[in-house]
């Protein structure tokens, strides 16, 4: 991934597409991580990637997919301090910042709405950035916390969400 | 729901609620995109392969020691003492009041190969003894071709003083069995080493008593040396199968956490195999103006990442070696249809996963001797439950239809595409190319 950095750097508004075709997704899920909110995530992702379109002047070496995520992380962290807003919004409270008042729509996403209501922060963030695609070794290294310890994080968080989901959508 | 269901769900979930829109982000940041201009780049590739530092050779030696076998553990019955048999192998037979047997211990790997399949329970001590004998014959510990046949014998009480009544009862069966059997043989009542004597006389208990507070002591038990004359034999037994099976657990737990990250650094590394794959794919359809060529291949090399992120969920060595031959197959089976540029990264893919493969087969024998062990014990008396995978052989199938289903659309777009006529498709390449 890091022939893009040259690209969007020179201009390349195609490359520069492909890239967040790849990986916006991944940005989401870090964004929605960190605010547990799916509105402030879109936003915050489009943030991120403006902010890419233009800095990318500025990055050298290696790492240009860990460059990108990280402006993301830190965006999201700078967001939610000014905001103030530290818990996840309930779905069922405010069904409109989900981007829905469908009830069926609603019980389509249970497992993602389960997860941003009901998982503390961190486990969050790896549990969604797991699912976007990022591997183990990436996610630890973005949150600064032994590989070990995102794995483990990771199988609990996992764990919960099954017994809550049969909590709160049993058969 | 199963984790893997359930993963697959929040991806879907996931994936539903993030909507790109790159139009506004292009408004926002005054973007134009330029027609695409091919190039010429190849880009490097990084082949990934774990190494990892075995316990084999510990466990080799480790496991003997802490695998005890058939006989298990002491019964409900009260034991009123304890005959030991030391040929070694070495057993211990523990009696009742009335003579009769209320378990059969195995004390090291040959004594529990000597019990092995053997119904002691309920039978007299004389019968026992007469049991043994015959098994150590067929085994060859005895031979009338030998002048050396010996076994070391002590009876002892549960309070720890020598119980000379059954002794002198069990050594005159063994001396009967050995003229039976026509062979020199010699039953040794004592043990002739000065130095185990003196340190058992200290504490005023037998030699047979002295190494067993040796062996618990050995295994991390504590005991303060007041109670080696007044601890029950009883008491010692249960507290050193205690500790070897504490141990066996820790050893347990310690290989299946390594076990786990080796899995997880191996599908993280096949993971990023198919990625560069894929990377490669992208760059090269972007060298020739084809954008989406290889669409469908990239779908399958998806596909192929998603299984190979089930090892992470394997629960021993051949299960995720049974997932590497699958992604393995999967990938070799891309070579007819990959573009030239590819075909030597592709080699390489399939010989880091072969590299893997061998990793996990010289890795396989140990975690699961440990876990067949761990089976076969939860089988006996412990009340243990054995920890069942997720990886079902339904599940396999599944995956294996799922991936045949997609590799089968693959060939038959594939064979629709040649098909195609190419003079049409290199003069809108060559269109793409002179076009300002």
């Amino acid at each position: 991934m890091d022939h893009y950095a040259a690209k969007i750097a020179a201009g390349d508004a195609d490359a520069f597409a492909r890239l967040y075709e790849k990986l916006y997704r991944l940005v989401y899920a870090v964004a929605l991580g960190i605010l547990g909110d799916c509105h402030a995530a879109e936003d915050l992702t489009q943030d991120t990637f403006l902010a890419v379109w233009q800095q990318s002047a500025e990055f050298r070496g290696e790492g240009y997919k860990k460059w990108i995520l990280t402006i993301a992380r830190n965006k999201a962290l700078n967001y939610r301090k000014k905001e103030a807003r530290t818990e996840a919004v309930d779905p069922l409270e405010h069904p409109e910042l989900f981007g829905t008042t469908d009830a069926d729509t609603h019980t389509d996403r249970m497992v993602l709405d389960t997860a941003l209501r009901r998982l503390d922060s961190q486990d969050r963030q790896i549990l969604l950035m797991k699912n976007a695609g990022m591997k183990m070794k990436e996610i630890a290294t973005l949150l600064q916390i032994p590989r070990g310890t995102a794995s483990w994080r990771y199988a609990r968080a996992m764990e919960q969400l099954r017994l809550w989901l049969a909590e709160d959508y049993p058969l | 729901m199963k984790r893997w269901l359930l993963e697959r769900r929040l991806r879907r979930e996931l994936k539903a609620a993030a909507k790109p829109d790159f139009q506004a982000l292009a408004d926002r940041a005054g973007l134009r995109r330029q027609k695409k201009l091919p190039l010429c780049r190849r880009p490097a590739f990084r082949t990934a392969v774990a190494a990892f530092c075995l316990l084999a050779v510990c466990l080799t030696v480790a496991l003997p020691l802490l695998l005890p076998g058939d006989g298990g553990v002491p019964t409900g019955t009260p034991s009123a003492g304890y005959l030991l048999f030391d040929i070694n192998p070495s057993c211990s037979i523990a009696y009742d009041a009335n003579g009769r047997v209320t378990s059969a211990v195995g004390l090291n790997r040959d004594g529990e190969i000597l019990l092995s399949g053997a119904d002691l329970i309920g039978k007299t001590y004389e019968e026992a003894s007469e049991f043994l004998f015959a098994r150590c014959l067929d085994l060859g510990y005895f031979s009338p071709a030998r002048q050396d046949n010996a076994v070391l014998l002590s009876a002892t009480t549960d309070d720890g003083s020598a119980d000379l009544t059954v002794r002198n009862d069990v050594e005159q069966t063994l001396y009967q069995q050995f003229s039976n059997s026509h062979m020199f043989g010699v039953v040794i009542t004592s043990v002739d080493d000065p130095a185990l004597s003196q340190a058992a006389e200290a504490y005023g208990i037998s030699v047979q008593k002295y190494m067993l507070i040796q062996q618990y002591l050995q295994l991390g038990g504590t005991l303060d040396t007041s109670r080696y004359a007044s601890i029950p034999i009883r008491d010692l037994y249960t507290g050193i199968s205690a500790l070897e099976e504490q141990s066996r657990k820790q050893l347990a737990t310690q290989l299946e956490y390594q076990t786990k990250q080796l899995f997880e650094r191996i599908a993280e590394d096949i993971e990023d195999i198919i990625e560069g794959i894929d990377d490669h794919l992208e760059e090269l359809e972007e060298a020739l103006g084809l954008e989406d060529r290889w669409e469908t291949v990239e779908d399958l090399l998806d596909e192929l990442e998603d299984i190979a992120e089930r090892i992470e969920d394997a629960n021993t060595a051949s299960e995720c070696e049974q997932i590497l031959s699958l992604v393995r197959d999967g990938l070799a089976g891309l070579r007819p249809i990959l573009p030239s540029a590819l075909k030597a990264s592709l080699s390489e893919a399939l010989t880091a996963l072969d590299d893997s493969a061998l990793l996990l087969r010289d890795y396989d024998t140990t975690t699961e001797t440990v876990e067949e062990a761990y089976q076969k014990r939860a089988q006996s008396n412990w009340d243990m439950t054995p920890v069942e995978g997720e990886m079902s052989e339904e599940w396999r199938d599944s995956q294996i239809l799922h991936f045949s289903q997609a590799w089968y659309q693959l060939k038959s777009d594939w064979d629709d595409d040649r098909d195609h006529d190419f003079d049409d498709w290199f003069d809108d390449m060559l269109e793409d190319l002179f076009d300002e």
